[in-house]
C-alpha cells in the first residue's frame, strides 16, 4: 500500500501510465503528502518548461554557414562521375606502383620441351608458364634467348 | 511556442507547441512537402538547403539557447548543426522522421558544446535573451524574471536530464520521439525525466510562490 510513486510521476502527468498503473498511482496521491508534493512539482515544472519563449536566430548566420559550405554542384551527374573517375585514376596509380615494387620470381626449375620431357635445365628465366595443347610446357618467349645457355634446350 | 509558424506546414510533426496537431489532410500535405525539400537537398539544390534552414533556423537556435545558456555558444551550435546537416544529408533515408533526426544532431552538438566546458549557461545578458520574446513572437505569459531562473536552472542540470526535459516540455516530442534522438530507451526517458523533475524542483522551489 505505502509503496511511494516518484519514479512514475513524470508518466502519469504525461499521461502514459496504463489506466490500472494511473488508478495506483491516483490513489496513492490521495494519501502520501510526500508524493503529492512531488507530482505538483512535476506539473509546475512542465508548464514553465513549456512556457519558456522562444528566440530568433540572428540574422548573419545563413552568410556565415554558406561561407563554410561546399561549392555548389555545377550538374548533378558531374561529382559522381569525378569521383567516380579519380577513384579509377587511383586504383591504376596503385596497381602500377604493385608491379613495380613486388619483386619478379624466382627462375624455377622447370621442364624442357624435349619430346622425352625427362631433360631438366636451369636456363635461368625460363620459368614454365602455360602447358601448351600438346601437353609439354612451353616456356616464357621473353626468355627464350636464354634457352640457349641450356646445353640440352641449346642442342635441340 | 511558435517560434516557426511555417514549420507546420512543412514538418507537422516537430512544429506541434502552440499551433496544435495539424488535420490529416494538411498533415500530409506538408509531410509530402517536407519530403520534396530533403529529396531537392540531398540532390544538392543550394536554394532548397536554403529554405530548410530558414524553416528550422529558429527552433534549432533557441534549443541551443535553451540548453548552453548562452547566445555565443547557441550561434555556434547552430552553425555547426546545419553544416553537418548538409554534410549529412544523403544519410537519411526516411527511416525516422526527419525533425527526429535533425534533433538528434542539435542535441549531440549541445552536449559536444557542453564537453568543451566554455561559455555554457551565459551572463545575465545571455539569459534575458532567452527570456525574452524575439520580434513576432508570442510574449508567453511568464515573467523575465521567472523566465530567467528556469533558463539558468535547465542550462544548470547535467545534459542528461536537461535534453529530455527540453525536448518534452519545450519542444512536445513524444518519450518516444525523445529515446530515437537520445539513442536510449523510453524507459530510460521516463527515468530521466524524474530525475530531471527532481532537480529542477529543488532549484525552482523558490519561485513557486510567485507563479500562479
Amino acid at each position: 500500500m505505502w509503496n511511494h510513486v516518484e519514479k512514475r510521476l513524470a508518466e502519469y502527468v504525461d499521461g502514459r501510465l496504463p489506466a490500472a498503473e494511473a488508478a495506483r498511482v491516483a490513489s496513492h496521491l490521495e494519501h502520501c503528502a510526500r508524493c503529492r508534493g512531488r507530482c505538483e512539482a512535476v506539473r509546475f515544472n512542465a508548464r514553465l518548461l513549456a512556457e519558456l519563449p522562444g528566440a530568433a536566430a540572428p540574422s548573419g548566420l545563413w552568410a556565415a554557414i554558406e561561407r563554410s559550405l561546399p561549392e555548389p554542384r555545377s550538374s548533378p551527374g558531374f561529382m559522381p562521375m569525378l569521383r567516380w573517375s579519380a577513384i579509377v585514376g587511383m586504383l591504376a596509380v596503385g596497381a602500377l606502383g604493385f608491379t613495380r615494387t613486388v619483386p619478379a620470381p624466382e627462375p624455377a626449375m622447370g621442364t624442357c620441351g624435349s619430346p622425352s620431357g625427362k631433360a631438366r635445365y636451369r636456363c635461368e628465366v625460363a620459368r614454365v608458364s602455360w602447358p601448351a595443347r600438346d601437353g609439354r610446357a612451353a616456356v616464357v618467349p621473353a626468355a627464350a634467348a636464354n634457352v640457349a645457355a641450356c646445353g640440352h634446350c641449346h642442342r635441340n | 511556442m511558435s517560434t516557426t509558424g511555417s514549420l507546420v506546414e512543412q514538418f507537422p510533426a516537430i512544429t506541434r507547441p502552440g499551433g496544435g496537431p495539424p488535420g490529416p489532410a494538411r498533415a500530409a500535405a506538408g509531410a509530402s512537402a517536407g519530403a520534396e525539400l530533403i529529396r531537392a537537398c540531398q540532390a544538392g539544390d543550394r536554394e532548397a538547403f536554403r529554405e530548410l534552414f530558414e524553416l528550422s533556423k529558429d527552433r534549432v537556435y533557441t534549443f541551443a539557447l535553451r540548453s548552453t545558456g548562452n547566445a555565443a555558444a547557441a550561434e555556434d551550435v547552430t552553425q555547426r548543426v546545419f553544416l553537418k546537416l548538409m554534410q549529412r544529408l544523403g544519410e537519411f533515408r526516411g527511416g525516422s522522421q526527419f525533425t527526429t533526426w535533425l534533433y538528434r544532431i542539435v542535441v549531440n552538438e549541445c552536449v559536444d558544446e557542453h564537453r568543451r566546458g566554455r561559455r555554457i549557461t551565459g551572463g545575465e545578458e545571455d539569459l534575458a535573451r532567452v527570456a525574452a520574446p524575439g520580434d513576432g513572437m508570442e510574449a508567453g505569459i511568464l515573467g523575465r524574471e521567472v523566465s530567467r531562473a528556469v533558463q539558468a536552472a535547465i542550462a544548470s542540470l547535467p545534459p542528461k536530464l536537461r535534453m529530455p526535459l527540453l525536448l518534452r516540455y519545450a519542444d512536445e516530442l513524444s518519450y518516444e520521439e525523445i529515446a530515437q534522438v537520445m539513442a536510449c530507451s523510453a524507459g530510460t526517458v521516463a527515468s530521466r525525466l524524474n530525475r530531471g523533475h527532481k532537480l529542477l524542483a529543488e532549484k525552482l522551489e523558490a519561485w513557486k510562490e510567485c507563479v500562479r
